[in-house]
């Protein structure tokens, strides 16, 4: 199996999932939650099958911007504009008594625009600051090349993640592509298992490298794919087992969570077999020092 | 390598003990004859007196679990001092509502500088609302001979109303919105603590009058005495030694450092500091939060049965080896989770997944090196001991870096994220210790037991004998 020798055959399934995700963030944008947007947040749950559109004739009485979405055959999800307590007291009383609303079953959101703008921010700095580290790190323990396709590595996984989010939440308008703070939590959870896979492989390149082999660099990196394969698919397997047996069963409210890490982990454990590893072997044509 | 006897009984003790703490609840429920499901009553604490640790054993669920509202508010427009200042006496307030309204588990604690958490378990949104929009009404009271009245007693709380059995409370005409400041300070000639409070002229006016009342009273006599009600509650029984007519007042009466800086903030809580807004408000229903848990830990469940059922099929015996270290570890780190109080939420869910993902990585890793070497045609103890050996920095460089990660996220990341890194952590550091340790001593009980050094059970085939 010759995976470095095909290395341009990945690199271009890479870009062609991540092309349509950078051109749908560029021009489309995302499905902002109401973490970002500021707003309320009804996810609600009914005693009996219920139809959003009866649901959005009712709430376009109340004149607060509100779109309702079908979320399940007893369920609907409601966003409007931030509300006052009287009109968030009306419109629950309201609901209660027309549609038999099981408030037990269901969560509602009120956030200011601030909070979540500030948290992604965050979230995008702490990234920053933790890709730093991780560089040092490697830069230690391996040199500054491996250290940065791992970092490579970790940005194609970002990348596919909130392409397809953007394409989930405004091509197909889906509730599930919605940037919230759960997603910002799942994308981190993706940065760590990223670099710990791209490791364990680059790992078996410096072990093989420091063995003296008639092997080139190349045909070395190829080797140590191959050798550390089965390792990466198993861990990778035992995780997506976990996280789909998460996923069929996960509630609406977290089911975009649980879907986001699915995608992160396969992104992952493509890209560290098929990115990260062959990115040393262009750079060492590149620059044969 | 040889089997470490010493090493195997600290697993053996690290084992029954958080097997212990694990179980703690429910034997405590069942000892205490509390319904096994539900929230449990009087958890009793776990006391280390020499190393200040006190710490209730139960897992600490996070709203999303539980069900219940977290606010988190902020503070503007602050009439007079700091912004943080404004926010302490805010978060006492806040508190002080809380607490009278009878939400024991409820949380409030100042978040950066502007900011206030309130969590409040079992409440929605809407009476959560209430609770923090009701105002906080200071009154200063005399007390005088006779017996309350009935609209004193609907307006006062009745047990602080009725202290001195043959006295009454009558209100001064003095309110919150007379104190300009409050603040603590020290007695010049004693060295105590007290505290000093501004008035407005208008409550100056009057405060001097009732003082100069008063002070015609013996000391020890109710009527000497100046009661602070801060909404229907006592806060305040102070002696009046003179009488204060410089737009200033001090409260002494045998104050530690620190209620003298209680008083100084609620006095000045008698008026809100500034305006407090909802940045953001989640309700999550009672049921929904207790099906996410039942569905999490349906789920994690579920992910353990198939991985222990492919690390059997996968790797045979030391796919045993592992399923019981998983168990260990699994078991070690919700210990761990109760020991230390960390509240679960989904976020921490997320993170305990996938350290439980990293946990399998590691005896994937050894036992991947272990099928190398044994087909190498290494001797069984030999290639459990290289299996090991070879692995270490693969398993010590990524897990660093996760740990690294973790770090940054823990001491710079908002709340939510705090939760995932701190969960992490922990199932980092405890695989680790599962795979290095756990792990490698099993295997090296199996090299030592004759009817485990067949080859097949690791799913290697025998080398071949060299050709002669």
């Amino acid at each position: 199996m010759n995976i470095v020798g095909r290395r341009n055959l990945y690199f271009l399934l890479s870009l062609a999932i991540i092309l349509p995700g950078i051109i749908s963030m560029a021009f489309l944008g995302f499905r902002l939650g109401i973490d970002f947007a500021g707003g309320d947040q009804y996810n609600l749950t009914f005693r009996q099958p219920v139809q959003a559109t009866a649901v959005q004739k009712e709430m376009d009485t109340f004149s607060v911007e509100a779109t309702v979405q079908q979320a399940g055959s007893n369920r609907v999800l409601i966003t409007t504009r931030p509300l006052s307590l009287k009109e968030d007291t009306a419109i629950r009383n309201d609901l209660a008594a027309k549609f038999n609303v099981d408030f037990s079953q269901s969560s509602i959101a009120e956030v200011g625009p601030t909070i979540a703008r500030e948290l992604v921010v965050g979230a995008g700095g702490l990234i920053l600051i933790a890709s730093i580290l991780i560089v040092i790190y490697l830069s230690i323990r391996f040199n500054y090349k491996f250290a940065l396709a791992a970092i490579l590595a970790l940005l194609h996984d970002v990348f596919v993640l909130t392409g397809i989010w953007s394409i989930l939440g405004k091509v197909f308008n889906s509730p599930l592509g919605e940037i919230n703070t759960l997603f910002v939590t799942a994308a981190l959870t993706v940065i760590g298992f990223s670099v710990h896979d791209t490791i364990v492989i680059f790992d078996r390149i410096r072990e093989n490298l420091r063995q003296a082999s008639r092997l080139s660099f190349e045909q070395n990196v190829n080797l140590s794919i191959i050798q550390s394969l089965a390792r990466s698919l198993n861990t990778s397997m035992t995780v997506i087992f976990v996280l789909v047996a998460l996923f069929l069963i996960s509630p609406q409210n977290i089911k975009g969570f649980t879907l986001a890490l699915l995608i992160g982990i396969v992104s992952g454990t493509y890209s560290s077999i098929f990115n990260a590893s062959p990115l040393l072997v262009v750079w060492r044509r590149l620059d044969p020092r | 390598m040889r089997v470490d006897r010493r090493l195997l009984a600290l697993i053996a003790v690290i084992a029954v003990l958080a097997l212990f703490i694990d179980g703690f609840a429910y034997v405590y429920r069942i000892a205490t004859n509390q319904p096994l499901t539900g929230p449990i009553r009087g958890v009793p604490t776990l006391n280390i007196g020499f190393l200040g640790f006190s710490q209730q054993i139960y897992v600490h669920k996070g709203l999303d679990l539980q069900g219940g509202t977290h606010l988190e508010l902020q503070i503007t427009q602050v009439r007079t001092g700091t912004i943080q200042g404004a926010r302490d006496i805010a978060v006492a307030i806040i508190e002080r509502r809380v607490n009278s309204s009878g939400y024991a588990e409820a949380v409030v604690r100042p978040e950066g500088s502007d900011r206030i958490i309130v969590e409040l378990p079992g409440v929605n949104l809407e009476q959560a609302k209430q609770i923090l929009g009701k105002t906080s009404y200071l009154t200063i009271w005399k007390w005088e001979p006779g017996t309350p009245d009935a609209s004193t007693l609907q307006q006062l709380n009745p047990k602080d109303a009725q202290k001195y059995p043959g006295y009454k409370p009558v209100f001064t005409g003095i309110d919150g919105s007379m104190i300009t400041n409050a603040s603590r300070s020290t007695d010049p000639t004693t060295n105590l603590p007290d505290v000093t409070i501004s008035f407005s002229p208008k409550g100056n006016d009057l405060f001097c009058a009732f003082t100069r009342d008063r002070v015609t009273h013996p000391q020890g006599d109710p009527q000497n005495k100046l009661a602070i009600f801060i909404d229907k509650d006592l806060v305040e029984d102070a002696n009046v030694i003179s009488e204060i007519c410089g737009g200033s007042a001090i409260i002494t009466g045998g104050f530690t450092a620190a209620s003298a800086q209680a008083l100084a903030i609620q006095l000045n809580s008698g008026s809100l500091p500034g305006t407090i807004s909802i940045a953001s408000a989640t309700e999550v229903g009672a049921t929904l939060g207790a099906s996410t848990v039942k569905l999490s830990l349906l789920a994690g469940a579920f992910g353990l049965a198939i991985v222990i059922l492919f690390m059997l099929l996968y790797y045979r015996l030391p796919g045993l080896v592992a399923s019981i270290a998983l168990l260990i570890y699994a078991a070690i780190a919700l210990a761990i989770f109760k020991l230390f109080g960390v509240t679960l939420t989904l976020a921490g869910l997320a993170g305990f997944i996938l350290s439980i993902g990293m946990a399998v990585d590691a005896n994937v890793l050894i036992f991947e090196r272990l099928k190398e070497e044994l087909r190498a045609g290494r001797t069984l103890g030999a290639a459990m001991e290289a299996g090991v050996h070879r692995a270490w920095p693969a398993i010590r460089d990524s897990n660093i870096s996760t740990l690294i990660t973790c770090f940054v996220l823990y001491f710079f990341g908002a709340p939510l994220i705090k939760g995932f890194a701190i969960t992490l952590a922990v199932g980092v550091g405890v695989s680790m210790f599962s795979a290095i340790v756990t792990t490698q001593q099993f295997l090296q009980i199996l090299a030592g037991l004759r009817p485990a050094r067949r080859l097949a059970l690791y799913g290697v085939q025998p080398p071949a004998p060299k050709a002669a």
